[in-house]
């Protein structure tokens, strides 16, 4: 498979790089980070499940944005990433 | 609210059905609007690289051939990275609300939203680096990024050896792969089976090749064996593999194999969320939890002027999709009018393929049962909601308590009550309260019942007149 433009971003003030075409959820496992948040009640560590949006166990915040699926997001250059707050589920 | 946009047809969901009753629909003279959550065509089988994202880069490059032409037809609008999170009759035909705060009104509707995967918990299972075969796949074609280095892929299905071929050829080493059900003597000799299998050549010589393609680099195949459990301190180290007794009530011998990845899925369950909310009748499914929308000849559903098209309608694979999605697009055509344009392939002939590929799935299906008795490996810790993480022992207190189906037991233990709404855990915790309250899995229900069928920012509620 032909390699995208490297793209950079940072999680948690670590500066790290992916390329076009990663998802957020992708270029975190490609720089060997394999859970980025953890679970509201019982603090345990959560990464990709589904990989399809489904699951809801990857979310980060990105700069502003709260709880974004890390799976269904595509990387761009100079994202902010950081382990999802895990506020209550505002959601669905 | 931005005012609706209108079309003759829309079609949810850009997987082989959608594409196809796209490309019908749009070949007999309709103005379609075709809506994906994903920023590019193609759903789960076709998914496309996402390095074809951004700029001037086109949404169907990456697709088979027959499907190119969605990109540039002028008769068809694309909503991509939009989902539809709510679907309503309305006079002279429907509205869709989308996450983008868009609104499409359509004649008639083609609900093609595909499946999600059906997995057992086992304790472990929360630990990072277990996962779906899907999510490994998604990850494989999507991102061309590998789930790990050394995988156990188990569970239940034919999709486990694509996902497993895959892993290999992209350089991971699969340590095993697992398929829980045994081929049981007599099975092939049941009304049907042999048929069906041998109606598709085709899709045996696929499985064939994925099987070379893991024999030659010496991938354990074995049967009858499950992952029964997975540990390590921060993520996945070790993981059990256990071969099962028949009903797979337990286990008569285990091994612990290292491995930082596990993918374990069941098969599929249909994405009925839509088709709920917009009445269509539903069918349960034989043995297995969920249920899928009824169809008749032409895809049409028991809602006037909805159709329903791929694994929404029951899993019968992406050629069956396909096919129906072609039925599906030309009925959707016919319903508001029209049935002018380019002619198909005779809808005779396109059935008769259709059977066929149903038979094989059918087939398929009666190869590789559930067991009664996976509950076996949970242990009272295990969480059986990964939201919510609902213990076992807490699901079991429940049904002890008195909860006689899933909305009782999710009152109780808020099992099914978080982010993804139970669409994880819903399909076991059926299998499993039906199993400990002694009742049939359509009498304990499911949680599919969502008025939002996807998760969408609050603003965009607000601002749109909401699921009334
Ligand atoms: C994770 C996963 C991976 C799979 N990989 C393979 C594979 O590699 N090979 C294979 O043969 N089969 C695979 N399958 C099985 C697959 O479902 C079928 O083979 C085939 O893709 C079914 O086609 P479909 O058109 O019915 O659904 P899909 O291809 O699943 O397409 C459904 C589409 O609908 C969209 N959608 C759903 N709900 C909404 C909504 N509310 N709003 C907007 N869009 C929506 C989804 O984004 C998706 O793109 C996979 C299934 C899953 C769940
Ligand atoms: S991994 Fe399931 S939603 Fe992202």
């Amino acid at each position: 498979m032909a390699e995208g433009q490297a793209l950079r971003f940072t999680f948690s003030d670590r500066v790290l790089v992916g390329r076009a075409g990663d998802t957020v959820a992708s270029a975190l496992i490609a720089n060997g980070i394999r859970s980025w948040r953890r679970t509201r009640r019982g603090g345990r560590p959560r990464g990709i499940y589904c990989g399809i949006g489904t699951c809801f166990d990857c979310l980060v915040d990105i700069g502003e944005e709260v709880a974004v699926r890390a799976c269904l997001r595509p990387l761009q250059e100079g994202d902010r990433v950081a382990p999802s707050g895990s506020v209550g589920p505002a959601g669905p | 609210m931005t005012p609706p946009l209108s079309v003759d047809v829309a079609v949810i969901g850009g997987g082989p059905a959608g594409m196809a009753a796209a490309s019908a629909a749009t070949g007999l003279g309709c103005r379609v609007g075709l809506v994906d959550s994903y920023p590019l065509l193609g759903g789960q089988v076709h998914r496309q690289a996402w390095r074809r994202l951004g700029a001037g880069q086109d949404p169907v490059a990456g697709l088979p051939r027959r499907f190119r032409g969605l990109g540039a037809d002028p008769g068809v609008r694309l909503h991509l990275g939009s989902s539809v999170w709510h679907a309503r009759q309305v006079t002279g035909g429907f509205e869709l609300l989308l996450t983008t705060g868009e609104s499409v009104h359509a004649g008639a509707v083609v609900l093609a939203t595909g499946a999600v995967e059906l997995v057992l918990p086992f304790p472990g299972w929360d630990l990072p680096g277990a996962m779906t075969p899907g999510a490994a796949q998604a990850l494989l074609k999507g991102q061309g990024r590998l789930a790990g280095r050394r995988v156990v892929v188990a569970g239940s299905g034919p999709f486990l050896l694509p996902v497993a071929a895959g892993l290999v050829r992209a350089g991971a080493t699969v340590v095993a792969v697992a398929e829980a059900s045994r081929l049981r003597p007599g099975v092939l000799g049941r009304p049907g089976v042999w048929r069906g299998l041998s109606s598709s050549p085709a899709k045996l010589a696929e499985g064939a090749g994925y099987l070379s393609a893991l024999l030659r680099r010496r991938v354990p195949l074995l049967a009858g064996w499950a992952v029964t459990a997975c540990r390590g301190r921060s993520q996945v180290e070790e993981v059990r593999l256990s071969r099962l007794a028949p009903d797979w009530a337990g286990w008569d011998r285990e091994r612990w194999v290292r491995a930082d990845t596990c993918c374990v899925g069941y098969g599929f369950v249909p994405s009925m969320e839509l088709a709920r909310a917009l009445g269509c009748g539903e069918r349960p499914r034989r043995g297995l939890p969920g249920s899928a929308v009824v169809v008749g000849p032409d895809q049409s559903t028991s809602t006037g002027g909805v159709f329903a098209a791929g694994e929404v309608c029951g899993i019968s694979g992406a050629a069956a999709a396909e096919l129906e999605g072609l039925l599906a697009g030309r009925a959707a055509a016919c319903w508001v009018g029209k049935r002018g344009g380019r002619p198909g392939p005779p809808t005779a002939s396109v059935r008769r393929r259709l059977a066929r590929q149903r038979s094989f799935a059918v087939a398929l299906e009666q190869l590789g049962r559930i067991g009664a008795g996976w509950t076996a490996w949970l242990e009272d810790e295990t969480p059986v909601c990964r939201c919510e993480e609902t213990t076992w022992a807490k699901v079991r207190q429940a049904v002890g308590a008195g909860a006689r189906d899933l909305r009782g037991v999710r009152g109780l233990t808020r099992a099914g009550m978080g982010y993804c709404q139970g669409r994880v855990c819903g399909p076991a915790l059926a299998l499993a309260v039906a199993g400990l309250a002694g009742r049939g899995l359509a009498e304990v229900g499911d949680l599919a019942t969502r008025s939002i069928a996807w998760p969408v920012p609050l603003g965009t509620i607000a601002h749109s007149a909401g699921p009334g």
